[in-house]
């Protein structure tokens, strides 16, 4: 059985995310009797693909193409369910970031799979996956199980630890998909990013508080030598 | 312009959730239920596309007779036309995607919107599923909306920024807080929509691909440690961030 862990980049550089999912994807593999394939999809992420190895994958697939440098959300989706196809994989594994929540739902219909949006865990109890996640605004949480034969899970970033690399670099195959204009309906054709804020979901620890908090928030973020990511 | 908007109902944001007798589903007993809120930015989306270029918009949704309440609202914000897909089984996402899917294909829409998730099962899938299913481009989590020329610009929020996409019509988009502003329905809304037709249809029924184990309250969390009340305070703060709970 194969796992199919989609490895999220950005400017030729994983995310954190990208290490998380690879590394859920290795302990589901470990208690499954089962291989961890990476998937990188960008413009030039050869060189990059092999550090997955470190977290667990196997062997990583890069699927590397200029219009792919920018996320479309037809083309990314046409390629992760074509190489999900490919390497017959039963699971396949996104992270829970905007890129993952946009095409993992496109994904599951295209590989005709129940999906697991946003988990929070992931065990394995008699061979199957049983998935936690937040529902009604994070009041409840929900124990569920994806019935289909192919399974999409998503997985809330900052939740799954990446563990450290070992160091050992996958095997890395590029694969080419065919992509037609068509493939690309949506294209992203600008990128801002607002200005002088940390992107949060990157950090290693955030600390949180009232408003009250707000003059001594910049004392806290001096003595602990971090950054400030936002005032509201 | 063909615009459709597809709106859930669901427990009001401010309404306490415990867990029902069956330990899979909640206690509806005392709760009030709303439009989605993400969905009510989708229809006044849709009224303000309509204001702009002309159309018709028509509201759908998917459940028992109780979401008629938020396909009233809708009519009193003043959408044309109300549909009830009538079945208030339970079902995921996939399943929920398909009937509207299903439905949708008939009315040949020339944008369909959807709130971001629905408060409920907080999926954030059905939207960009019935997409797939009906073949059309999407973007999701939009904030920002311009259609000229058969094409659209949306933008949609990322981690630390945005995104701006270009995308051919027919599409779908997944609406955002910030988007717009929802209007309040007038009295006179409110008062045309009680006598507005809903019309009523059976939807496909598939299989759901998601089983429900189990339903939770959380664990509580451990009471917190005040430690000061101003600026004075934080280098103690630092001090046990470091020594206590080290996480720094």
């Amino acid at each position: 059985m194969k796992i199919l862990a989609v490895a999220e980049q950005r400017d030729n550089r994983f995310k954190k995310t990208a290490f998380e999912v690879a590394r859920t994807a290795r302990v589901l593999a470990d208690q499954l009797a089962s291989e961890v394939v990476g998937l990188v999809i960008g413009n030039n992420t050869k060189s990059i693909a092999g550090e997955l190895g470190g977290y667990g994958a196997q062997r990583v697939i890069v699927v590397d193409n200029p219009r792919l440098g920018t996320y479309s959300t037809t083309a990314y989706s046409k390629v992760v369910s074509e190489v999900a196809m490919k390497e017959q994989a039963s699971i396949v594994l996104l992270a829970a970031t905007a890129m993952g929540k946009d095409c993992a739902p496109r994904v599951a219909v295209k590989l005709d799979a129940g999906l697991a949006a946003d988990c929070t865990a992931l065990k394995v109890n008699s061979g199957e996956i049983v998935a936690t996640r937040p529902v009604y605004a994070g009041k409840v949480s929900t124990e569920i199980k994806v019935t289909s034969p192919t399974k999409v899970f998503t997985l809330r970033p900052n939740v799954f630890a990446s563990g450290t690399s070992s160091g050992s670099a996958a095997a890395v195959d590029q694969v080419d998909i065919e992509l037609v204009e068509n493939d690309f309906g949506s294209t992203v054709k600008e990128v801002t990013q607002s200005s002088g804020k940390i992107d949060v979901a990157e950090a290693d620890i955030i600390v949180t508080g009232g408003r009250g908090f707000r003059r001594s928030c910049r004392c806290l973020a001096c003595g602990c030598r971090c950054g400030m990511a936002t005032a509201r | 312009m063909k615009l459709v908007a597809c709106v859930n109902h669901v427990p009001d944001t401010t309404a306490k959730i415990n867990v029902g007798p069956d330990g899979k589903s909640i206690d509806k007993t005392g709760v009030g239920f709303i439009i989605n809120p993400y969905d009510e930015f989708a229809v006044e989306e849709c009224l303000r596309l309509k204001e702009r270029n002309g159309g018709e918009v028509v509201v759908v949704s998917l459940g028992g007779d109780t979401n008629k309440e938020t396909l009233r609202k809708a009519l009193a914000m003043g959408v044309d036309k109300a549909v009830l897909l009538k079945d208030d089984s339970v079902r995921d996402s996939f399943s929920v995607a398909r009937a509207l899917a299903d439905y949708l294909k008939e009315l040949s829409p020339d944008i369909i919107f959807f709130g971001k998730q629905s408060i409920d099962g907080d999926d954030a899938a059905v939207g960009s599923m019935v997409a797939e299913m009906l073949e059309l481009p999407s973007v999701s989590v939009v904030v920002k909306l311009e259609i000229a020329g058969g094409k659209a610009i949306a933008e949609r929020e990322i981690e630390g920024g945005h995104e701006k996409v270009e995308t051919s019509l027919p599409a779908v988009f997944t609406a955002q807080k910030g988007l717009n502003e929802p209007r309040y329905p007038s009295l006179k809304g409110i008062m045309a929509a009680k006598s507005k037709p809903i019309e009523e249809k059976a939807p496909v029924t598939v299989a759901s691909k998601v089983e429900i184990l189990a339903l939770q309250r959380p664990p509580s969390k451990s009471a917190g440690k005040i430690v000061g009340t101003d600026a004075s305070a934080v280098p103690e703060l630092v001090r046990l961030l470091h020594e206590e709970a080290k996480v720094i």
